[in-house]
């Protein structure tokens, strides 16, 4: 079953940050999204502490560059030592210090790719369609405005008075307007 | 009779321990100074050029930040001018340096250059060394106490302050360090020798935790971070750059540090800097002042090891080799204990404040 | 769309400069918008489709050159068996120079936390992947045969031929192939909150579509910010030294060789500051034109300029003494070849060109201790100009000069450029304004959601 969404649109960004954080300490638990035209610490300090998990962005952007350069270095060692042995200027085969450089940007490169992959697959950007883009006005949400959508319960088993007193805090926190709609 | 009884009666006065401390240690370097004279003047050349760079290093890092401002200029005020002060005390330690001279570098007493007459000549002597020790010295020492909150005080003093110091610091580094080895050179050197200044002081004003809090704790390990892998860096090209070229001249350099000691030495150094760059590049702990003073740890003997292997290789002499790695650790030590003193009114001021809570 | 808002020009007239000047004191969220996208939307001027034009021209002549050359080889240039690096070396580190400048501006100013560099990055980085996509054209074209430049790379193939990892020709191609994804991949990244901005503002289906693919559905949820922060501040940290290391690549091509002047230690790093330098004058350069082009005076101030001018003074005094310990350290070290190569930089054949750009790139920065020369825009223009032309020129001269003047007095020659080098070299020029312009009329100069968020925390906007 789908649930209710509520959607509030603020005008500035501390209204947005105090109207969550009532929200997060007035009724735990609740499922929300914010949408904001640019970064805001204060909502990610919010959502750590209700146990949002950090980014996995820069664990995989390690992960990456390990592996890369691990390859880089073993591609330069086996094809000059053992693939094609060739004596420049009496230098040694497995002449490290001259792998150095391409492992280095091979290693950047590597992490650079892993962790794109990493933003677009857990930020879920490809995905050209978003239910969120059919509230009313929330192209302003790219430009001047803030939003918030919270999931309310699934229609049957919902409190229509707890679902009040959210959008009564929410106006009270200088949210412009508060609607609802079945996702 | 006991020695403090013995102390007591001849001086008529009830000594500190740290100035019986004191005696001891120079009684034993006037001893060894007797016995051992070259070893001892190389390590006291070795550990001189550590402890001035300390402060030179400090000195550099508070004309920058004066020109770029920064949370974690302001943090470690007490630190930066504690160790900047240090530098004219030190230049006058210099003198020495200039006296010792036909002990430590083998062009001193006018051998050795033949096939350079001209450069013996106009530059690497005796006199001209003194002279220009003392212009370092001096302008050095300019430069130092305006850093530690003397004199004027704006940007242009500053930036002219870093200007002196660029061309300075690579003469320094040809006359003090360079030169051991009068045939070989480097381009890179001077460079190098400033950041190895710079990141000594930040060695150590990370590892006595001079930023306090963690903004400024973040800020100084970043830069301690950028210090290491610039030392990393210009110490790597230099290498790669006279091991790829193989100039008799230039890789002689490298193949004596490639013989026992020196090569244990280097990998050893590599390993203390990777320790220092595994710490200092997590984000969670370099806001943890635990961790960062290991990384801060790890980078001062990576320091440590790094004048070592640039400085003791050309004598030869395992005896030297030992002393200077002596005086190079009793430096930073002595270096260490300088900025921890600099820093302790403010801790104990911070101490005495009652507890706000928050 | 309805509501109206006042141009930065009329804010700064009501409400005056924030206390650092990097603003207007009163600037909402829809006012920066309206100054940065309005500029995108608005209709082009006759002046934008001239210099459209006059640099489509240089393009076509680009083009011409490259097809005389495949069709003829390189003998129409001025290189012979003595000077075999001329112009098409000099410009390819020239330009890889500017191009590495604009990454290392927009990550160092990030990393350090500068709040005037929302202003300037997004053009800096633009002017990186244009310049670093030209540069790579260069060794391209002078290896001669370009229609077999895989050769270099590791396949397995029926030669069983592997490349020579010790030569810095083979690191360079792994450098520049690696810097052109990266600095693509860093610079669409910061655009693509941008382009959602861009989404959602455009009046014609056509347009909506074409920002919105380029946008990926974009939404500035907290989640995707968090990802897009972590993503974005480590590839700033991880541009600067890979940055660093490229540079180092172009200045080992030289320091790797033999030859007097070359083999230098100091040259990966002082090719390094050399980019910085140029680039923070290429910087200079484009934007007094486009703060006044584009009106956006409001939020690319006298400040940013200032700030720009006083590194170019560091970048100046930076060359300055690493060329006198070239001149030093060729005495000291006692070298015979190293001591002529220095004398003849100063009395040799090109000795004009050489005080030229000792002029160009050590007096002319100087001028930045005033600061009423760091504020003038057109004695900024002026010496962001002769700072390009003396990087330009310290470029050539390395090839001439070392490959001039060896170390037999038999492979003494020299090099006259031909027409075929000077129309390669304009047309890549034009073709770089041509991007450039066209990129200021598509994409947003300036990265709007972090003037959002400096306006915020500037207090101009809540």
């Amino acid at each position: 079953m789908k649930p209710r969404m509520l959607f509030a649109e603020f005008s500035t960004a501390d209204a947005l940050t105090d109207a969550v954080r009532a929200m997060a300490s007035a009724q735990k638990g609740r499922r929300f999204e914010t949408y904001t035209p640019y970064s805001i610490p204060d909502l990610d300090e919010i959502a750590a502490a209700q146990g949002a998990r950090p980014s996995p962005v820069r664990t995989v952007m390690v992960a990456a560059a390990a592996v890369g350069a691990a390859l880089m270095f073993f591609l330069q060692y086996w094809s000059s030592v053992e693939a094609y042995p060739f004596n420049s200027g009496g230098r040694p085969y497995n002449a490290w210090p001259t792998f150095m450089l391409t492992t280095f940007e091979i290693t950047v490169l590597s992490a650079a790719i892993g962790g794109f992959v990493t933003l677009v697959v857990t930020g879920r950007l490809g995905r050209l369609y978003n239910p969120v883009f059919d509230w009313d006005g929330i192209e302003r949400a790219s430009d001047d405005r803030f939003m918030l959508e919270v999931e309310l319960d699934p229609v049957s088993t919902s409190d229509p008075v707890v679902d009040r007193a959210l959008s009564d805090l929410l106006r009270h926190h200088g949210a412009l307007t508060v609607r609802e709609r079945v996702a | 009779m006991n020695p403090s009884a013995w102390i007591q009666r001849n001086l008529g006065a009830n000594t500190p321990v740290s100035l019986r401390l004191f005696g001891l240690i120079a009684l034993l370097f006037v001893a060894l100074a007797l016995v051992f004279p070259a070893a001892v003047a190389r390590a006291y050349v070795a550990g001189w050029i550590v402890a001035i760079s300390a402060g030179m290093g400090a000195s550099i890092l508070v004309h920058t930040h004066r020109l770029t401002r920064g949370c974690w200029g302001e943090a470690a005020r007490p630190a930066f001018e504690g160790l900047a002060a240090t530098v004219p005390f030190l230049a006058i330690l210099g003198f020495v340096v200039i006296l010792v001279q036909p002990l430590v570098w083998p062009w001193a007493d006018g051998s050795g250059l033949a096939e350079k007459p001209d450069v013996a000549a106009l530059y690497l002597n005796p006199v001209f060394f003194g002279v220009r020790a003392i212009v370092i010295l001096l302008g050095w020492s300019a430069i130092a106490v305006l850093a530690a909150g003397f004199g004027p005080q704006g940007r242009l003093a500053s930036g002219l302050s870093i200007a002196f110091y660029a061309i300075s610091v690579q003469f320094a580094s040809i006359d003090w360090i360079m030169s051991l080895e009068p045939h070989w050179s480097s381009t890179t050197f001077g460079a190098m020798f400033a950041i190895t200044q710079i990141a000594l002081a930040l060695s150590l004003l990370v590892a006595t935790d001079a930023g306090g809090s963690p903004g400024p704790r973040d800020d100084l390990a970043k830069l301690l971070l950028v210090a290491i892998l610039g030392l990393v860096y210009m110490q790597f090209m230099q290498f790669l750059v006279q091991w790829s070229g193989n100039l008799p001249e230039k890789v002689a350099y490298y193949v004596l540090r490639s013989e026992f000691p020196w090569q244990a030495v280097a990998i050893l150094a590599s390993l203390l800097a990777a320790s220092a760059f595994a710490i200092l590049s997590r984000t969670s702990l370099r806001h943890d002042a635990a961790y960062t003073k290991i990384a801060a740890d790890c980078a001062l003997a990576f320091v440590a090891l790094f004048v070592f292997f640039e400085f003791a290789p050309p004598f030869r002499d395992w005896m030297t080799g030992l002393f200077v790695l002596a005086a190079v650790v009793g430096a930073i030590g002595l270096m260490l204990f300088l900025t921890v003193a600099a820093i302790a009114p403010r801790s104990a001021s911070e101490n005495s404040k009652p507890e706000v809570a928050p | 769309m309805s509501e109206t808002s006042l141009s930065g020009r009329d804010l700064i007239a009501e409400h005056g400069r924030t206390r650092d000047g990097l603003m207007p004191a009163e600037m909402g969220y829809r006012s920066i918008t309206d100054e940065v996208a309005g500029a995108v939307f608005a209709k082009p001027t006759r002046l934008w489709m001239a210099l459209v034009g006059v640099s489509f021209l240089g393009v076509v002549l680009l083009f011409v050159s490259i097809w005389v050359l495949l069709a003829e080889g390189v003998g129409i240039w001025g290189i012979n068996s003595d000077v075999v690096w001329g112009y098409a070396v000099a410009n390819y580190v020239w330009w890889i120079g500017i191009g590495n400048a604009g990454t290392l501006i927009s990550s160092m100013l990030l990393l350090t936390r500068q709040k005037w560099r929302a202003s300037i990055n997004r053009y800096a980085e633009a002017m990186t992947l244009f310049a670093a996509s030209i540069a790579g054209l260069f060794p391209l074209l002078h290896v001669g045969r370009p229609w077999l430049v895989h050769f270099m790379t590791p396949y397995p193939n029926t030669m069983d031929l592997w490349p020579q990892w010790r030569s810095p020709l083979v690191w360079d191609m792994f450098a520049i192939a690696c810097y052109i994804l990266f600095s693509l991949l860093f610079w669409y990244t910061g655009l693509i909150p941008d382009l959602a901005t861009l989404r959602d503002r455009a009046k014609t289906r056509f347009v909506k579509v074409a920002y919105g693919l380029f946008a990926l559905g974009w939404t500035g949820s907290s989640r995707q910010w968090r990802a897009f922060n972590a993503y974005y501040y480590a590839m700033a940290a991880l541009g600067v030294p890979l940055v660093i290391s490229i540079h180092s690549v172009v200045g080992l091509d030289y320091a790797a060789t033999l030859m007097p002047g070359w083999q230098e230690t100091i040259f990966p790093p002082y090719f390094v500051v050399g980019a910085m330098f140029s680039g923070f004058a290429m910087v200079v350069t484009l934007t007094i034109p486009i703060r006044w082009g584009l009106g956006l005076e409001a939020i690319i101030t006298r400040n940013h300029l200032d700030a720009m001018a006083k590194i170019m003074l560091f970048g100046g005094l930076v060359m300055t003494f690493s060329y006198s310990f070239e001149w030093f350290n060729a005495w000291y070290l006692g070298n015979e070849v190293d001591r002529a190569h220095v004398v003849a930089q100063f009395t040799g054949q090109y000795w004009w060109l050489y005080w030229l750009m000792l002029a160009c790139n050590g007096a002319v920065p100087q001028l930045f201790w005033f600061r009423l020369c760091r504020r003038n825009l057109v004695i900024l223009f002026i010496a962001g100009v002769l700072i390009n032309l003396g990087m330009w020129l310290e470029r050539i001269l390395i090839n001439m000069n070392t490959l001039s003047h060896g170390f037999l007095p038999a492979t003494d020659s020299s090099y006259t450029p031909t027409f075929w080098d000077w129309s390669l070299f304009l047309g890549s020029f034009g073709l770089f304004c041509f991007l450039f312009f066209v990129f200021a009329k598509v994409i947003p100069t300036a990265t709007i959601h972090e003037i959002r968020e400096l306006a915020h925390k500037e207090g101009a906007a809540r």
